[in-house]
C-alpha cells in the first residue's frame, strides 16, 4: 500500500519538482546557516543596499547585511514557524473534528457554529487580530497562524469521520465492545489520516504567506530577526534602485509556497482511492 | 450654427479658466494628514505648517530667525520685565469678516489660562504655565503679565501655538474647535476651503489678508503616505512640492532636472532617550557607557547621508543658546570601562522602544543594538505603532513606564532653549512623565534651567544654558543624541523664492511658480 502510493506519488512530475523544492529548502534551512560567511545581524550601515557582488551574492539589506546569509537564517524562522503552527492547529482541528464527527448531535451543532464563526474572517484579518490582542513576536505569530488553521481541517476531518462512522467496520467494532477512545483511535483516524496530510501540506504554504505578510506589516517577526516577509517589506522601499533586495526574499517565499502547493497536489491525487486505478 | 458657437465659446472659457487656475496652485505631497488645525492642540510638524498659513502670532520669525512684529504693531516692557503691552495692528480681518481686536487676544489667551480650557488637550497650556494675566486696555491695545520675568518671552510669542483666534469661534466650538472647516478661523493668507480627512486639505488664498498677499492662488496638502509615490509624482509633475522624502532618493532627485533639493538647518535632533526609572538606566555612568559606544557615521553617513548633521549638543545650532561640545565619538575601551565602574563588566540585557513613525526609526534601533552588542549590551527591540506609543508618553507612572531606551524626535517651536529643555529634561511635579517622558531628574539641571527662563541679561542666560546643556549631554546623559535634522524639502524646479525658517516651516505664501 504504501509503496504504492509513493509510487503514484512519483509519477506526477509536478509534484516532484515541488517536493524538490521544499527539500532544498529544507536543507538550506538545515545546513545553510554553517555554510555563511557573514552572521545575519552583522550591520555594516556605509554598504547598505550594495547590488549583487563576489562578496555579497544576493547584495546587501537596508542596514549593510549580506542578503544571502538572511534568506538562509530566514528560511529557519520560516519553517519553524510554518511547521509547529500548522502542526499545532492541524492536532487541535483533527481533535475537534473527529470528535464533532463521531458524536455528532449537539455536540456537533457547538463545534461547527464555532468554527463558522472563525471561517466568517478572513484568514489574514483573523490573524492580525489575534496578533493585536496577544502581541507580535515568533511565539504569537504561532499562536495566531495555528487558531486559524483549526477551522479548516475541523471541518474537513468532520466530513470525512461522518462516512467512516458509518461504515461496517465500525458497527463491527462497536459490537465486540470497543470503546469510544478505541473506535476513534484505532479506527476512524488512521482512516481520516490522508485527509489530515493532504490538507497540512497545503496549509503549510497558506501559513508562510500568513506569517510573512504578519511581518510584511510589522506585526510578525520582530527586527532584527530576518524573516523574509520582513525584508520584503524593507527593500520595496528601494524596488527601482536595488531591486535584487526585494526579489531575492520574494522569490524565496513564491518557490516555497508553490512547492508546498504542488505537493500538496500530488500527494491528493496519490492518496485520493478514487483516483487510485489511473 | 449660433448656438454652436455660444458652446464653442462656452467651452473655451471654460478651458482657459480652468488652465488659468491650474498654473496658480501649489500641490504638496504630505505623508499624513494634519492631526487638527486648533493651534492651541497641534503638535507635530505638519499641522504646525497647515495652522502657519491659516493663523498669525502677535510676533513672528523671519527666515533667518530674527523676530519681527505680526499682528502686534510695537510693544513696550514694564521696568519690572513682567509685563508687556502690545499696540495690535487695525483692520486686521478674520477670514469671517470680523475684525480682529484686543478681545480677541484674551479670547484667545484665557482659553489656556482656564484650567478646565473647554476641555480640549491643549499642548500650549505647557509652555504658557507664567502667564499670569491678560487684559484689554483699549479696542487695540493689550498687555500679558508673567508670574516672573520671563527671558524668552518673544520667541514663545512666535510660538503658532500662541497664535490668535476668533475669541467666538473658541466659544461656540470649545473642544472641537479645529476640527472641521467652519471652525477653522484665522488672520493668516490663506483660509481654508475644504478638508477630506486623510485625503486633502485645501487652502485658498485670503483677499483680504493685512500683509503681502500670497503667489499662489490656492495650496493643496495632499496625503500620499507612501514615501516613493510622493518622489515619483513630483517627478511626473503631478505635485510641486514634496516636504519628506527618503534619504535613498537624494541622489537621483538632485541629479533630476525637474527637481530642486533645499536644505535648511533647523532646531530638529534624533535622539534616543534613557528611561531613567529603569533599574540599570538610572545609573548614570551606565547611560555614558551608551554615549560613549555608539559610532555616530553609521546614522550620519549611513543611514541618512546628505540629509543629516553630526549632533554637537543637546540643541541644535539654531537654537538661542546653544554651545558645541563637539561630537561625541565612538570609545569602546572608555565605555567597557564605564561599565565595570557601574558593576556591569559583562553587559547587561535591555529593551529599545521604537515606532516606523520615525523614518527608519526600526533600521535606527537595529543600528544602536548591533553597537551596543560590541561592548556587551544586549538589546532586544520592541516595535510600536505611534498610536499605542504615544499615551505611554504622558502621564503614565514610573512602575508602569517600560522603556529603558526609547526614540524622540526633539525641536523647538520657539528657538530658544527654554522651549528645548524646559519640560523635556526637567524633574516633572506630579509623579507621572508628563513631557519628561523618560522621568530623568538632575537637581542641578532643574536649577538652571528655571533660573534660564527668568534671567532676562541674553549673555547670562547662554551662561546657564551652556551648565545645564553640559549636563545633559555629557556628565549625566538624559539621552544619546544621533544627529541633527536639517529641513529637507525636494520641489519642482517651476517654483522659485522657497523661504525655510529654522522651524522647518516654508513660507508657501511667498513661494512663486513658473
Amino acid at each position: 500500500m504504501r509503496q504504492s502510493v509513493l509510487k503514484r506519488f512519483m509519477k506526477r512530475k509536478i509534484a516532484v519538482l515541488g517536493a524538490v523544492i521544499i527539500v532544498l529548502f529544507v536543507f538550506m534551512a538545515l545546513v545553510g546557516p554553517y555554510l555563511c560567511a557573514y552572521d545575519p545581524l552583522d550591520i555594516d550601515v556605509l554598504n547598505k543596499y550594495q547590488s549583487s557582488s563576489r562578496e555579497h551574492l544576493l547584495g546587501t539589506d537596508n542596514l549593510g547585511r549580506d542578503t544571502l546569509t538572511r534568506l538562509v537564517y530566514g528560511a529557519r524562522i520560516t519553517f519553524i514557524i510554518s511547521v509547529t503552527s500548522v502542526f499545532i492547529g492541524s492536532l487541535i482541528g483533527m481533535i475537534f473534528g473527529v470528535i464533532a464527527g463521531y458524536f455528532g448531535g449537539k455536540t456537533d451543532a457547538v463545534i461547527m457554529r464555532a468554527t463558522d464563526v472563525l471561517l466568517a474572517f478572513p484568514g489574514l484579518l483573523l490573524a492580525i487580530a489575534i496578533v493585536a490582542i496577544l502581541g507580535t513576536g515568533i511565539i504569537n505569530t504561532i499562536i495566531a497562524i495555528a487558531i486559524f488553521s483549526i477551522p479548516y481541517l475541523a471541518r474537513i476531518v468532520r466530513g470525512s469521520v461522518l462516512t467512516i462512522r458509518n461504515s461496517e467496520y465500525i458497527h463491527a467494532a462497536k459490537v465486540i465492545g470497543a470503546s469510544h477512545l478505541r473506535t476513534i483511535i484505532f479506527h476512524i483516524v488512521p482512516n481520516s489520516l490522508s485527509q489530515v496530510i493532504v490538507n497540512t501540506t497545503l496549509n503549510l504554504g497558506t501559513a508562510i504567506l500568513t506569517s510573512s505578510a504578519l511581518s510584511f506589516l510589522g506585526l510578525g517577526v520582530q527586527p532584527p530577526d530576518p524573516e523574509w516577509g520582513a525584508m520584503l517589506s524593507k527593500a520595496r522601499e528601494v524596488m527601482r534602485s536595488t531591486p535584487i533586495a526585494a526579489l531575492a526574499p520574494g522569490i524565496a517565499i513564491t518557490l516555497v509556497v508553490m512547492g508546498f502547493s504542488l505537493m500538496g497536489d500530488g500527494l491528493r491525487d496519490a492518496l485520493d482511492p478514487r483516483s487510485r486505478n489511473d | 450654427m449660433k448656438k454652436c458657437l455660444l458652446f464653442v465659446l462656452i467651452a473655451l472659457t471654460i478651458s482657459s479658466t480652468a488652465v488659468c487656475l491650474a498654473g496658480e496652485r501649489l500641490i504638496i505631497a504630505v505623508n499624513t494628514d494634519a492631526a487638527t488645525l486648533d493651534p492651541h492642540v497641534q503638535n507635530d510638524s505638519h499641522s504646525e505648517q497647515v495652522v502657519a498659513m491659516l493663523y498669525n502670532t502677535l510676533l513672528k520669525f523671519e527666515e533667518d530667525g530674527t523676530i519681527v512684529p505680526d499682528l502686534a504693531e510695537s510693544y513696550t516692557v514694564s521696568p519690572d520685565k513682567r509685563t508687556w503691552t502690545f499696540e495690535l495692528r487695525k483692520g486686521v480681518k478674520f477670514h469671517n469678516g470680523k475684525e480682529m481686536t484686543s478681545a480677541d487676544v484674551k479670547g484667545t489667551y484665557d482659553r489656556f489660562m482656564r484650567d478646565d480650557a473647554d476641555g480640549a488637550q491643549l499642548v500650549v497650556k505647557e509652555i504658557t504655565k507664567m502667564f499670569e494675566a491678560v487684559e484689554v486696555i483699549g479696542k487695540y491695545k493689550v498687555s500679558v503679565t508673567t508670574d516672573k520675568p520671563y527671558g524668552p518671552m518673544m520667541p514663545l510669542l512666535c510660538n503658532r501655538s500662541l497664535a490668535i483666534m476668533d475669541a467666538d469661534i473658541i466659544e461656540k466650538h470649545k473642544a472641537s474647535t479645529g476640527n472641521f472647516p467652519v471652525s477653522v478661523v484665522g488672520t493668516g493668507s490663506y483660509k481654508i476651503k475644504s478638508w477630506k480627512k486623510d485625503e486633502e486639505i485645501v487652502l485658498v488664498k485670503f483677499n483680504d489678508y493685512f500683509g503681502t498677499p500670497a503667489k499662489s492662488d490656492a495650496l493643496h496638502f495632499r496625503v500620499i503616505p507612501e514615501a516613493a509615490s510622493r518622489v515619483i509624482a513630483l517627478e511626473t509633475g503631478e505635485v510641486d512640492f514634496v516636504p519628506q522624502f527618503p534619504a535613498e532618493d537624494m541622489d537621483r532627485l538632485k541629479k533630476s532636472p525637474k527637481v530642486n533639493v533645499i536644505q535648511k538647518a533647523s532646531v530638529g535632533a534624533r535622539l534616543f532617550r534613557f528611561g531613567c526609572n529603569d533599574k540599570i538606566m538610572k545609573n548614570t555612568k551606565v547611560r555614558q557607557a551608551i554615549v560613549h559606544a555608539l559610532d555616530r557615521k553609521a546614522f550620519v553617513d549611513g543611514l541618512f547621508p546628505g540629509m543629516s548633521l553630526h549632533s554637537t549638543g543637546p540643541v541644535t545650532s539654531v537654537v538661542w543658546g546653544y554651545h558645541n561640545f563637539g561630537v561625541i565619538e565612538r570609545d569602546l575601551a572608555k565605555s567597557k570601562k564605564l561599565l565595570a565602574e557601574a558593576g556591569y563588566p559583562n553587559g547587561f540585557e535591555t529593551k529599545i522602544v521604537t515606532t516606523p513613525r520615525y523614518a527608519k526609526g526600526v533600521e535606527l534601533a537595529e543600528t544602536i543594538s548591533a553597537q551596543l552588542a560590541d561592548v556587551g549590551i544586549k538589546a532586544k527591540i520592541e516595535v510600536l505603532e505611534w498610536s499605542v506609543l504615544l499615551p505611554l508618553w504622558k502621564g503614565v507612572t514610573p512602575e508602569v513606564f517600560d522603556q529603558p531606551i526609547f526614540v524622540m524626535g526633539a525641536g523647538t517651536s520657539m528657538m530658544d532653549a527654554d522651549g528645548a529643555l524646559r519640560g523635556l529634561y526637567t524633574t516633572t511635579e506630579t509623579g507621572t512623565n508628563e513631557r519628561n517622558y523618560g522621568f530623568y531628574s538632575n537637581k542641578e539641571v532643574d536649577q538652571l534651567v528655571m533660573a534660564g527662563m527668568s534671567e532676562t541679561d541674553p549673555e547670562l542666560r547662554k551662561e546657564l544654558y551652556k551648565k545645564a546643556s553640559e549636563i545633559l549631554y555629557l556628565k549625566d546623559p538624559v539621552a544619546m543624541w544621533l544627529f541633527d535634522r536639517p529641513t529637507t524639502v525636494a520641489a519642482s524646479s517651476k517654483l522659485s523664492n522657497i523661504k525655510i525658517n529654522g522651524i522647518g516651516l516654508v513660507f508657501y505664501d511667498e513661494v512663486m511658480k513658473k
